[in-house]
């Protein structure tokens, strides 16, 4: 359990779609609503890769946006963080054979926290937020 | 800005749309003189995978292709199999499907609102839509175990009760917005500023709309009254008298601008209320599936042959899935035809002629949805970057906001 | 509308011959051969001027490629909404129809489809770039092939390899 005062800094995240369905993308964005408030965290989603701390990825990587994602991926300062939201972006899903899919996220980039569901409850990604903090702030989850 | 024409591309990384896409335009000073878009970032190979899936898996691969409105996926392919099959649902089974559908047309045009008032630079009112909206992904949850992808319908029927329990909740729900809709609409459809950027902005004339062949409340907020509920007998619709929702309902007339698109919405959101409620009092009673046991059902589907449409109107506009099966265990063919693939072409002439700060609020006033319309411009002038569109947007809703001397 | 009154204008008229007609309550299917199939979509627009064109669902059989047409009349009617589905047989080795933009404009988005997914050469077609597929995708793969043209050779499994974990 976190207390407040643990957070020493606030994390800003980026969300990136490679081609998922929607699902995870509206619950990325309706864990900044009223009710489960990332904000109160300090965490804010930003409009640009170059202000953010971690990549909120979501979907199956397809061939197009493989490149477009490695571009913004780069375009994210040191230190960095990869979180893998939704089933899609962790192991293909649904999806896991087709023609125009360059694979699961971790295929393409090294990704550090994975959020399972389809999609995830906003709770789920918050506990995701919570540890991608724990590894940026330097104390390593063993669980 | 110079003042001959340069292109300029929109995405697909962007914070504008939630989805991947890209929208070109050609501009000459403010004006947009032509507009081109390109999809293909979220073309996951659905209809190939179906092929080779037996029609029960197709179900599960069809909730995700797309996540705002997985409903009518499922729906519209289980029609198209009973169809072929022959198979008969019982009544109770359509009730369910009609109020888990109208369910899903809520949530999905508040979230629109919310969408398209964060275009606009009103942030206030998309976290006020959208905490109004976790009310019904309650009653989502509480009848289906999920929020988001519902799992509600199965070849034949429908996969869960409405148990006594479940009514109670989806009753506190409709008294909710009940309450909660005149606020609503006077927000969206009463203030001075909204009304200022969306009214005659992006008209979309009925000789276009009907050209380009769109469907849903994009036409009908031009005025072409096209509606799935009103001339197919299906689900609770037939015993109901559905009549699509036009423009002229609200304030008399019709324009086909953004203003009209989001009354068509808003008064959308009110008659699926009354719907449900319908749905409610008049339930049948009796089984609610045609067949309890899996590979009973999936034996009898694998053996039918032939061709068959499945149709509903998806908060979008119609959604057409045409399926041929061939006796075996995979159908042959397995074709998903989506709202957004109809609406796209209206985006060219809704943006002639239109300023750049418009874009985002036209763009988004069909409720694109790209991985429905992908299943299987504004070309770069470096000037104008991604982020800067949609500040452009806010800017000009600040600057009426001052003139109009609204707080 | 009925939908007896319209199958009967299609047969009236000379030149209009179509070789098979299936009729399932309200859902029309007839088949055509390609040469009048421009005629048999002009005709369509004859009976009514703002018909609905929704999709173009194409197969491949084997030997040859089914195209279906689909179009919707009397849309504006309480339960009266007629589904007519057009198909034409195209053998593989002359994949061409010609184009009905000048028809109905809503049709280019279906013409562009067929054209990257099927290899169907759509004659006099305003646009043929492709939509769904990107520009690196190769080329001579059409998804909705299921011969040597088609996607197999590159799909991707992302279980292969999978020990028993």
């Amino acid at each position: 359990m976190m207390n407040q005062e643990e957070i020493k800094k606030s994390l800003w995240v980026f969300h990136l779609n490679t081609g998922s369905c929607n699902g995870c993308d509206i619950e990325i964005v309706a864990s900044s609503n009223p009710r489960y408030d990332i904000e109160r965290f300090g965490t804010k989603i930003v409009g640009t890769p170059r202000h953010a701390d971690a990549l909120l990825i979501t979907g199956p990587v397809t061939r197009e946006m493989e490149k477009k994602a490695k571009r913004v991926y780069e375009q994210v300062p040191e230190p960095k963080l990869v979180i893998s939201v939704g089933n899609c972006g962790n192991t293909g899903g649904v999806f896991y054979e087709s023609y125009n899919l360059e694979g699961p996220i971790d295929k393409v980039f090294p990704v550090d926290v994975y959020v399972p569901g389809c999609p995830p409850r906003p709770e789920a990604i918050i506990d995701g937020l919570k540890e991608a903090w724990k590894i940026l702030e330097g104390e390593e989850d063993e669980g | 800005m110079s003042e001959e024409g340069f292109e300029f591309s929109v995405g697909p990384v962007h914070p504008a749309l939630k989805e991947p896409v890209r929208v070109k335009c050609k501009v000459e000073g403010e004006k947009v003189k032509d507009a081109d878009f390109e999809l293909s970032q979220v073309h996951r190979g659905i209809e190939w995978a179906g092929t080779k899936r037996n029609p029960v898996q197709i179900l599960y691969l069809s909730e995700r292709i797309c996540g705002i409105c997985n409903i009518c996926h499922t729906l519209a392919f289980s029609r198209a199999v009973e169809n072929i099959a022959g198979i008969e649902t019982p009544k109770r089974a359509e009730y369910i499907r009609t109020l888990t559908a109208e369910l899903e047309r809520i949530h999905s045009h508040i979230l629109w609102a919310g969408v398209a008032a964060n275009e606009l630079g009103f942030d206030s009112v998309m976290q006020y839509t959208w905490k109004t909206r976790e009310k019904i992904l309650d009653v989502i949850e509480h009848m289906t175990g999920n929020r988001i992808t519902k799992a509600m319908i199965t070849i034949g029927g429908a996969r869960r009760d409405v148990t006594k329990e479940r009514e109670e909740k989806i009753r506190e729900g409709i008294e909710y917005y009940r309450k909660a809709y005149d606020k609503l609409e006077n927000i969206l459809l009463q203030d001075k500023t909204i009304k200022a950027r969306t009214k005659e902005i992006g008209v979309l004339t009925e000789k276009e709309a009907l050209e380009t062949c769109a469907v849903g409340p994009t036409a009908r907020a031009s005025g072409v009254g096209k509606d799935v509920r009103k001339t197919e007998e299906y689900g609770a619709y037939q015993d109901l008298e559905i009549e699509p929702i036009t423009p002229d309902m609200y304030h008399g007339e019709v324009n086909g601008d953004v203003y009209d698109r989001i009354a068509c919405r808003v008064l959308e959101i009110k008659q699926s209320l009354d719907i449900i409620e319908d749905c409610l009092n008049m339930m049948p009673s009796g089984d609610i599936k045609y067949e309890e046991n899996i590979p009973k059902l999936l034996s009898e589907v694998q053996g039918a042959e032939g061709e068959g449409i499945g149709r509903h109107e998806a908060p979008r506009g119609e959604v057409i899935h045409h399926v041929k099966l061939v006796g075996e265990e995979t159908p042959e063919s397995w074709r998903v035809r989506a709202p957004t693939y109809n609406n796209l072409l209206s985006w060219i002439p809704m943006l002639k002629s239109e300023q750049i700060a418009d874009i985002p609020i036209i763009a988004a006033s069909i409720d694109p949805c790209m991985s429905c319309a992908n299943r299987a411009v504004v070309k770069d002038g470096t000037a104008l970057e991604k982020k800067r569109l949609r500040e452009l947007s806010r800017k000009k809703t600040k600057e009426l906001k001052e003139e109009l001397g609204d707080v | 509308m009925k939908v007896d009154e319209i199958i009967e204008k299609f047969e009236d008229k000379d030149g209009l011959r179509n070789i098979e007609k299936r009729v399932r309550g309200r859902r029309v299917w007839l088949t055509v051969d390609r040469e009048n199939f421009k005629d048999f979509v002009e005709e369509v627009y004859e009976i009514q001027e703002d018909a609905h064109f929704s999709v173009c669902a194409g197969t491949d059989l084997g030997e040859s490629v089914e195209l279906i047409y689909y179009f919707s009349l009397n849309f504006r009617e309480r339960h009266g909404e007629i589904y007519l589905g057009i198909r034409v047989i195209l053998p593989k080795d002359d994949l061409k129809i010609q184009t009905i933009t000048g028809v109905v404009k809503g049709a280019q988005i279906s013409e562009r489809e067929i054209q990257e997914m099927l290899d169907v050469e759509v004659e006099g077609t305003p646009d043929v770039r492709r939509l769904f597929l990107d520009e690196d995708f190769p080329e001579e793969t059409y998804p909705w092939r299921r011969d040597e043209k088609g996607p197999d050779k590159i799909a991707k499994d992302f279980h292969e390899g999978d020990e028993n974990e």
